[in-house]
């Protein structure tokens, strides 16, 4: 009888397994077809034939262009996509609440405030924007979660959007005041508080890359303590979890991935809300399969948007965060409405 | 021997000379982020020539003759790496990112100050002394310099500058190029420096400080159709409120032409400043 059942878990489990692999090559192959496809479509033509000379050839005509100019700006994309996506579905399970993303629980624009101060102020210690974001990030992240809990009460949804609603007034009004007191030098960061990936270069691939592999590795490092945190709290510490130090451990990578993203690309919001919970739907809750997804569906979709925000209108270049937005808007009021008592 | 090394100099010399010559008859390419710069380069083709440029507006029809590099705020690089510029012409304001991030694809930039047109002309100036090096943009970076501190009001004119679109208008200060220009022109600006600007310069409408202003003139600036803003702004000041102080000034309201007054001038300020002062003068009706 045991063996029977065992045997059945088994093979049901192996079905599952086999699935999400499947769904991880289809994943797979749909990033590598979006980015060969941001690749050689841009306002200078490329013709298919000439992509791979002009990707490794130094003296081919187009090398200039697709080298130096579009693949490290695929990179940022695919990096920040990646990054915004994980923050937000660790930032979900952290808090148990499908609303939560950096963007709304204000951790962009508090790593965004952060990296703003550094541009505005300091721009010649450009090498410490990831670290100015994390810790701008950090702050805002413990700032919201010490408003929305209480000793006696979980954060419910309605307290936690409010003091992130609240706290992102707060930081826009920081971010108006910086603007206005550095006037001649705020129009160069315009396209940083709507969030844009135009002229990232190599140098902006080196800044981002090391906050999103370090974050995506402590992230699959918290893959059990994540699925405990999806029960009930006490449920999850009668099975021996620290609860409070998985969640602020789950915020800090979080604020890590975040701030890694907001550096390079500014205030791109709502990646972290719609992938995250699409996948849900799609692949279920659990860990090991939610987080490496949402590292490549949101790969994806910035990569998509980023191409269509610099071909739609050629060769005028639409800000990628606000295209992003166009999408996030209607499904964040679509859960708040539809998804929550 | 002899003959043989001086026979090998004298080649040798011959053919630097000759690619001293040949560089020397290339123009300069130039790729400017800063419309308003173009005159500047127009007036000595034989040492620059403008082969990408930004639209004046989103709204302006695409560039012909020229690469076209989209708009101001977000220039398409792919496309201004393309056009193999020798010198990138950018606004020390809204480039000052972008030029971190132009400079490692081995593009020499320089910024130019576009708060005044004193500051642009310094730039353009600045920019012909550098190698090639062109005399007569020197020249007509002076001439106009010159042109511009000739011009001056009789007596100091009350004014109102506005900047606006459609059902949107900010006010003047002396933060923006416009507020500078006619503070040197002899105008007295209404609204000189009062704080909450939108953009640097640009100051959101206060009903209550808009009832008190009495100008003798009024100028409205704008970004879209002048006829729609112009249409707006009488509606508004024709009703019985806080903006009816301003729907007859003495000397008129003025839509100013857009070519020449949405953004810095350079080389064409001297006709800006001619045509406010001619406006301010009551000179053109």
């Amino acid at each position: 009888m045991f063996r029977h059942w065992a045997w059945q878990v088994r093979s049901r489990t192996q079905i599952i397994l086999e699935s999400q692999i499947s769904w991880m090559v289809l994943a797979l192959v749909a990033l590598s077809f979006s980015m060969a496809l941001a690749l050689s479509i841009g306002s200078v033509p490329v013709r298919l034939s000439d992509l791979w000379a002009s990707l490794v050839e130094p003296d081919h005509g187009l090398h200039a262009v697709v080298w130096n100019v579009r693949f490290p700006r695929i990179l940022c994309a695919l990096a920040v996509g990646s990054s915004l996506s994980v923050a937000g579905a660790l930032l979900q399970t952290s808090v148990r609440n499908p609303l939560a993303d950096p963007g709304i629980l204000g951790v962009t624009a508090g790593a965004g405030v952060a990296a703003l101060i550094v541009l505005l102020i300091f721009p010649g210690q450009m090498i410490w924007l990831p670290a100015a974001g994390f810790l701008g990030g950090l702050i805002t992240t413990g700032i919201t979660l010490g408003l929305s809990w209480s000793r006696t009460h979980d954060p419910g949804p309605l307290r936690m959007i409010l003091s992130g609603v609240a706290l992102q007034a707060l930081l826009g009004a920081v971010i108006a005041l910086l603007t206005f007191i550095f006037a001649d030098r705020a129009p160069s960061f315009a396209a940083f508080i709507i969030g844009s990936l135009n002229g990232l270069g190599w140098g902006d691939v080196q800044i981002v890359f090391w906050p999103t592999f370090v974050g995506f590795i402590l992230a699959m490092i918290l893959i059990r303590p994540l699925n405990l945190l999806m029960l009930e709290d006490t449920a999850a510490a009668g099975l021996g979890l620290a609860v409070r130090r998985t969640r602020f451990l789950a915020s800090c990578v979080a604020a890590l991935l975040a701030a890694g993203a907001v550096s390079v690309a500014g205030l791109i919001g709502f990646v972290g809300l719609v992938v995250p919970n699409g996948l849900r739907i799609l692949i279920g809750p659990e860990h090991k399969f939610l987080l490496p997804f949402s590292a490549v569906g949101g790969a994806i979709l910035v990569v998509v948007a980023d191409l269509v925000a610099r071909t739609a209108l050629a060769p005028l270049e639409l800000p990628v965060g606000a295209l992003l937005a166009l999408i996030g808007g209607p499904y964040f009021l679509y859960i708040l409405w539809a998804k929550l008592p | 021997m002899q003959f043989i090394w001086a026979l090998r100099g004298a080649i040798g010399f011959a053919v630097l000379w000759f690619a001293l010559a040949a560089t020397a008859a290339e123009p300069m390419r130039v790729a400017t982020l800063v419309p308003a710069v173009n005159p500047g380069f127009e007036a000595d083709p034989a040492r620059y020539e403008i082969v990408a440029t930004v639209r004046r507006s989103m709204h302006a029809p695409p560039l012909v003759g020229q690469q076209d590099l989209g708009s101001p705020h977000a220039p398409s690089i792919e496309l201004l790496v393309a056009s193999q510029p020798d010198l990138v012409v950018g606004d020390a304001s809204m480039h000052a990112r972008l030029a971190t991030q132009l400079e490692p694809l081995g593009l020499n930039v320089a910024l130019v100050d576009t708060r005044t047109s004193d500051s642009l002309l310094a730039g353009l100036e600045q920019i012909a002394a550098q190698p090639p090096g062109s005399e007569r943009l020197v020249e007509a970076a002076g001439q106009a310099r010159r042109e511009l501190k000739a011009q001056h009001l009789a007596k100091p004119v009350a004014v109102v500058a506005f900047f606006g679109v459609p059902g949107s208008f900010y006010l003047v200060s002396e933060r923006w190029w416009l507020g500078e220009m006619m503070q040197q022109l002899g105008f007295e600006n209404l609204v000189p420096d009062i704080p909450n600007e939108r953009f640097p310069g640009l100051v959101p409408v206060n009903d209550e400080r808009l009832a008190l202003l009495r100008p003798e003139i009024v100028f409205l600036v704008t970004h879209g159709d002048p006829g729609a803003v112009s249409g707006e702004f009488q509606r508004m000041a024709s009703q019985d409120g806080v903006w009816s102080g301003l729907a007859a000034p003495e000397l008129g309201v003025h839509v100013l032409d857009p070519e020449l007054f949405m953004a810095t001038p350079a080389l064409n300020a001297p006709s800006a400043a001619r045509e406010l002062v001619e406006l301010g003068s009551g000179e053109r009706p």
